[in-house]
């Protein structure tokens, strides 16, 4: 077991695993928002394809919070690894500054490691998404425009809107630091727990990147999860009203 | 004579105890408003009742409350109003054992999902609108 820390910013970086990914190399970013489709992505897909956890991230700008996983202590924010993906996620729901910082810190992380593309599936609110059955994923990309490489996958691409929160400074430090940032935005209830949408979003990710994850059973899990995961949408639900997420149903003015 | 004195005296005592009972009502109102909006945090426990979770949207005419409530037993569901709350109840569609979760919530069963919520005027029953789908209720109350 090896140990390595790093400060990038204000957060440490730990690794207490050797990992390297293989190529091309994604990382998987949730943070809670919308739906929580994100962070119930990361966790299902962590736990369905195995990955290890290699290291967290930690910061004194974070509340004061260890996670207690098979006895030991952990960061807040935990990173997995295997084959080619990486994913970094965490349940506690951040302040909107902090998780500014935590991303723009984790961009610098991701061109450290040598990553080739950071995604983040997460949901966009649908006025309509009691009477959505067939749900649309949408994309953006940290290049800009049309991808066929998306595409390929399913999504449509996002053509005008308003995205806040953690996927927009993705998207907009991903530009400035021109590492490859790619959103995939599956219609989802703003304020409730949404499997299903997470298990849309996972169906696009993995055609784009040829990885298999297997949905069946989030979507079997999906009442359980809705039910286990209320206190942790309830505190993002506080966190997004912060950050006037209802403002994403909006239009914009100028298309 | 004086019994009508003392007559005006009484009921001037009657109307000031009147008046200090609902001065002091609103007094505990408001603090406890205060204390409230100062994020005072209700800790969160596991009972046999748990707490769904709910949004209100005001879309101008008619007021819409989606209430969440995953795993409920759809013939369960109970909506009813008195004066402004709305109180939603449903069972589980088994008793769920919290020790499947943590070893921490040993010996907690969870049967129904039950919450009180505050409307910012009585509706109308007979102007109500209720459906059940994907296990989320949603309540449309129109405003006239």
């Amino acid at each position: 077991m090896s140990y390595r820390e790093e400060w990038l910013g204000n957060f440490r970086f730990v690794e207490y695993e050797e990992f390297k990914l293989e190529r091309p190399s994604v990382l998987f970013v949730a943070l809670p928002d919308t739906g929580l489709v994100g962070v119930i992505s990361a966790s299902y897909m962590t736990s369905k394809l195995g990955l290890s956890e290699v290291g967290g991230v930690d910061s004194p700008y974070f509340p004061p919070i260890t996670v207690i996983h098979k006895g030991f202590s952990r960061p807040p924010v935990r990173i997995f690894a295997g084959g080619r993906l990486m994913t970094v996620f965490t349940e506690v729901s951040l302040l909107p500054d902090v998780q500014a910082q935590l991303i723009t810190s984790l961009l610098d992380y991701a061109r450290l490691r040598g990553v080739d593309y950071v995604v983040s599936s997460t949901g966009i609110p649908a006025h309509n998404r009691l009477d959505l059955d067939d749900l649309r994923t949408f994309y953006v990309t940290s290049v800009g425009g049309r991808d066929d490489f998306v595409e390929g996958g399913g999504a449509r691409m996002l053509e005008s809107g308003l995205l806040i929160g953690p996927s927009a400074v993705l998207l907009k430090e991903g530009a400035r630091r021109r590492v490859k940032v790619l959103i995939l935005l599956t219609e989802s209830f703003l304020e409730f727990p949404d499997p299903e949408a997470a298990a849309k979003g996972l169906i696009v990710f993995s055609k784009i990147f040829g990885l298999k994850v297997d949905v069946a059973d989030l979507i079997e899990q999906a009442e359980m999860i809705k039910l286990r995961a209320r206190e942790t949408m309830k505190q993002a639900a506080n966190m997004m009203s912060a950050m006037r997420k209802d403002l994403e149903y909006g239009m914009p003015l100028h298309m | 004579m004086s019994d009508s004195i003392d007559e005006f005296f009484k009921k001037l005592e009657k109307k000031l105890r009147e008046m200090e009972e609902s001065i002091r009502k609103d007094v505990e109102k408001l603090l406890s408003e205060s204390r409230s909006e100062a994020g005072t945090t209700r800790i969160k426990t596991f009972g046999e009742v748990m707490e769904p979770l709910y949004t209100m949207r005001d879309m101008g005419d008619r007021l819409i409350i989606y209430v969440d409530l995953p795993y409920a037993s759809e013939g369960t569901i109970d909506v009813r109003f008195e004066d402004n709350k709305m109180i939603i109840s449903a069972e589980l569609k088994k008793t769920l054992s919290l020790n499947n979760w943590s070893e921490r919530y040993k010996g907690i069963e969870v049967k129904q999902y039950k919450t009180v919520i505050d409307l910012p005027f009585s509706p109308n029953p007979e102007k109500t609108k209720v459906r059940v789908k994907k296990g989320v209720v949603e309540v449309t109350i129109f405003k006239t």
